[in-house]
């Protein structure tokens, strides 16, 4: 279906605009009522794409009206089928949240442009229905973070961390694209980079393409042995823009959508060296994630063992394991967004992350402490939480056909939870090592509750979230 | 409504009641400016409780009066995709009925002894939030008729355990107990996923009627092959050897009796350490139909009741020598699940919980209740027991006391063997990261990780 007026192109322009808009706001009130108003537009506007995505008979696709493009051809350049609805919205969620729900500093600004301008990219890496935009905002995620903060005067320096994350991802995709142009120039012609139809047409791959690609998923998904730099972002980087990286998975939605469209089945046994890195990142995450003494490492940690488990699902080819995969794409984006805001309101209220200087919160922030816990648990798919349901869909999916790996998938699970509960009990619980002045402010506690209500909402009444995902995994041309 | 409309209603109570509970106290605890009054928190959790025990003697009637083997309420699926379908499907037959009437009873009266006990305990409403959630977990794993809804129940006592234990969170004793308990529970859980999976796989159906479908409770039996039956009995094996805190992985469980006294009479005295030993039950039939499982199951319950005989004769508090009674009688119940004695294994739990859950909620009360017995008795203490220790030599009797004082140091041998290399591997790893971040991130002189921006939080200003 194509919309009669460019909707989708408008939706992903808005953040965009918004970060020029907060840039040249006259004050920190300002910049926050555009961050909030244009945070809220893009939420309900993506809401209104995907129920229109499922409205339409086995979820099809929207599409803005096409555009003349010269020799390639008169075609849409932006539109959304079921799975990349569900993931924009689930980071517009991310997103709102993290804009109207952070702490608030005296000059945000700096801030609420990162984050639009992040939101911004990510829309349209998910919105592309070109491989050259889609490749160009995949490759320019990390940029706003790395241009804005964290502030320049203050905190690590940590220019040569994201110089390096930006050209570990960029280099290797923009290479792929020039080979994948250079090797069907010729018999696609100018449907070369139309997302839509190139997965139908006779096309060539290279094995050099695929090395590239999977060396860009790599380093995005902070899969074993390229993951380091998510650990040093998420503990010195600004942890706005990070969370919106996390929940995104840049990496994965590369995967699905260029990767197996141009090396279709097991995209040419990508899928078994991911599923290696993917086994690998699952355990190693879990087991250093139990010694961290930072709640912003440890956030980072969680997310490249999380990161690990949804690709061994997406690699696994089974129906129920790439749902489970995408079910725990959006959950774990969810949770970890909750998660991120009470460790940062633990930064705002204490001045600090390091575990062992923490204890005994809950004196002074209740609220604060369920919220963590509630995240915690979600976080590593307690039954309840719509990770749960993730979780029971991927080890299914995985454990039928691979046991070993399934029961090293419930290892790292289980080495998550452990990690979770342990910085619960050491931060919160325990003798009082330091006070926090106020708990959970109303704004904070409306916007963690909305969050918890999403996650657990969905997780005991999943079977609308689970349908919706059945659609998404029907795109994934596995 | 009709009679069978009706039951299918009160099934659904059950673990709704006390559920609706812990969410009215949550509510009321998170969301209303003032606390709300013991009173009605008490009261909002003895109604659910009660609602519990009145729908679970509904159940074990309607059960006796009906002719089928066993009550079902099917609302499948809760969620599908492709082929794979998660059930929703509740059963009661004998076993559950038994269970569901003991567990009910005993949580009522936990409640109603815990109103007087936590009286002005500042974690009054925490403590009544948790039991309830507690019931709801433990109601949903007795009525489960699939492996996966049990498994949900099952993560809800274990998780409710946890927090119980470290109920007095402002010492740092409690906290080392519930995460214990926690590491252990976490740990053999996988065992029961991996196998509620592997179950699904070979049987094709994650319902228990389905899966020992020739027969139904006690005279199921599994029709699988030898090594899948061997290898999903083990994997719930282990499961249950987490919950019921059996040999070797039971050293969470005196450590458990940090928690308060009703929570231990209830969870470490009787009914959670029996969701291990109801989960066995459950599977009995795959144990039938696998030697080396039931085998492994014998010797773990006699090194169980083994252990726990000679180190509780041991201990100097009343709480601790009761746990380890209990673990006794939980590894023979292992035993008479191993010899298939499935009516003897249910009796003998219903008794050892009925039992251990009074004495534990008299243990309070241990030295008033032994001067009532002496001053009965006309002063004169008559001198029991201690005929197990009469069987050793004088010698070997101080050795082995030394050796039960440490527990036989289990849980030193497994940190030793497990948690140790483990977590040398993690410090190892974690230097490693720290050099691969100080290459990325540069710190700036007299500035910390922090972003001084992120401190001027106006709202706390």
């Amino acid at each position: 279906m194509n919309y009669p007026f460019s909707l989708i192109f408008i939706i992903v322009a808005l953040p965009l605009l918004g970060a020029a808009l907060v840039k040249r706001s006259s004050g920190p009130d300002h910049a926050r009522q555009i961050g909030g108003v244009i945070a809220g537009a893009v939420l309900l506007a993506l809401a209104y794409v995907l129920l229109d995505v499922v409205a339409q008979d086995g979820g099809g696709r929207v599409e803005d009206p096409a555009l003349a493009l010269g020799w390639f051809g008169v075609r849409p350049l932006f539109g959304f089928d079921a799975l990349s609805a569900v993931l924009a919205l689930t980071n517009a969620i991310t997103a709102f949240a993290v804009i109207v729900g952070a702490p608030r500093s005296r000059d945000e600004r700096p801030r609420i442009t990162t984050l639009l301008a992040t939101e911004g990219l990510i829309l349209t890496m998910l919105a592309s229905l070109d491989l050259v935009i889609l490749a160009l905002a995949f490759a320019c995620l990390v940029s706003p973070a790395g241009a804005h903060g964290p502030s320049r005067r203050e905190g690590p320096d940590t220019t040569r961390l994201y110089r390096a994350v930006f050209i570990a991802g960029a280099l290797p995709l923009a290479a792929a694209v020039g080979l994948i142009s250079f090797a069907n120039l010729g018999s696609l012609g100018p449907d070369v980079f139309d997302l839509r139809v190139i997965s139908m047409l006779p096309h060539r791959g290279a094995s050099v393409v695929l090395g590239l690609l999977m060396l860009t998923v790599l380093v995005r998904m902070a899969l074993l042995p390229l993951h380091s730099w998510l650990p040093a972002m998420t503990q010195h980087g600004p942890l706005g823009p990070t969370v919106l990286l996390v929940a995104s998975q840049s990496g994965a939605y590369l995967f699905v959508r260029v990767a197996f469209v141009f090396f279709p089945g097991d995209a040419g046994g990508l899928t078994t060296w991911l599923t290696l890195g993917g086994v690998a990142s699952a355990l190693y995450g879990g087991v250093i994630s139990l010694i961290q003494d930072d709640l912003r490492r440890l956030i980072g940690w969680l997310s490249v063992s999380q990161a690990g488990l949804m690709i061994i699902g997406l690699c696994s080819l089974e129906s129920d394991g790439v749902a489970g995969a995408v079910v725990y794409w959006t959950s774990y984006g969810t949770a970890v967004t909750g998660l991120a805001l009470t460790v940062w309101a633990v930064q705002a209220r204490t001045g600090t992350t390091t575990i062992a200087q923490l204890g005994g919160l809950v004196e002074s922030c209740p609220r604060l402490t369920v919220a963590f816990a509630a995240f915690a648990v979600a976080s590593v798919g307690f039954p309840g939480s719509l990770g749960f349901v993730g979780e029971d869909l991927l080890i299914h999916g995985v454990l039928d056909s691979h046991p070993l790996l399934g029961v090293l998938m419930l290892v790292a699970t289980a080495l998550n939870g452990i990690a979770l509960i342990r910085a619960l009990f050491r931060v919160f619980l325990g003798p009082v090592k330091i006070a926090a002045p106020a708990d959970l402010r109303a704004r904070e506690l409306w916007v963690v509750a909305g969050l918890a209500a999403v996650v657990f909402g969905l997780g005991l009444w999943p079977r609308l979230a689970v349908d919706v995902v059945g659609l998404a995994r029907l795109c994934i041309h596995v | 409504m009709s009679f069978v409309d009706l039951t299918a209603q009160v099934m659904i109570a059950v673990p709704l009641a006390p559920l609706l509970a812990f969410v009215v106290v949550a509510l009321a605890e998170l969301g209303l400016p003032t606390p709300a009054s013991e009173r009605v928190v008490a009261r909002s959790v003895r109604l659910g409780a009660a609602v519990a025990l009145v729908g679970s003697v509904w159940l074990a009637i309607a059960l006796a009066r009906s002719p089928a083997t066993e009550l079902v309420l099917d609302r499948s699926p809760w969620f599908e995709v492709g082929h794979y379908k998660f059930a929703a499907r509740l059963t009661v037959d004998s076993l559950s009925a038994i269970m569901l009437v003991l567990a009910s009873t005993l949580t009522l009266i936990g409640v109603r002894f815990s109103v007087s006990y936590m009286h002005r305990d500042p974690g009054f409403r925490r403590f009544f939030a948790l039991i309830a959630l507690f019931e709801a977990g433990l109601m949903l794993l007795l009525e489960a008729g699939t492996i996966d809804l049990l498994f949900i129940g099952w993560e809800i006592v274990g998780l409710t355990s946890t927090f119980l234990i470290a109920f007095f969170h402002g010492r740092d004793a409690p906290l080392a107990a519930g995460l214990r308990a926690f590491v252990t529970y976490r740990s053999c859980d996988v065992g029961l996923l991996a196998g509620a999976v592997l179950l699904h796989h070979y049987a094709h159906t994650s319902a228990f009627d389905g899966a020992f479908g020739a027969g139904h409770w006690p005279v199921g039996t599994a029709h699988l092959e030898p090594h899948a039956a061997t290898l999903i009995a083990l994997l719930f094996m282990l499961a249950a050897m987490g919950k019921a805190g059996a040999f070797p992985v039971g050293g969470w469980l005196p450590r458990a009796m940090e928690g308060p006294t009703p929570s231990s009479a209830l969870f470490y005295g009787g009914l959670s350490v029996s969701a291990g030993a109801y989960l066995l039950l459950r599977v009995a039939p795959l144990f039938a139909e696998s030697m080396v499982a039931r085998v492994a199951l014998g010797l773990v319950g006699v090194a169980t009741a083994v252990h726990a005989t000679i180190v509780g004769r041991v201990q100097t508090d009343a709480k601790t020598q009761l746990t380890y009674a209990s673990a006794t009688q939980i590894g023979l119940v292992f035993v008479w699940i191993a010899l298939d004695l499935r009516w003897l294994a249910i009796f003998h739990l219903f008794g050892h919980i009925s039992l251990r859950t009074f004495q534990l909620l008299r243990a309070p009360a241990i030295l008033a209740d032994r001067h009532h017995r002496l001053g009965a008795l006309g002063g004169a203490h008559v001198e029991t027991g201690r005929h197990l220790e009469r069987m050793f030599p004088a010698r070997l009797r101080l050795r082995l006391y030394a050796l039960a004082r440490a527990g036989f140091d289990i849980d030193s041998l497994l940190d030793l063997l497990l948690v140790a290399p483990l977590l040398s591997v993690a410090h190892r790893a974690a230097r490693f990261e720290r050099a691969v971040t100080a290459m990325l991130v540069r710190p700036r002189t007299g500035r910390g990780s922090i972003s001084s921006s992120q401190l001027d939080d106006e709202d706390l200003a």
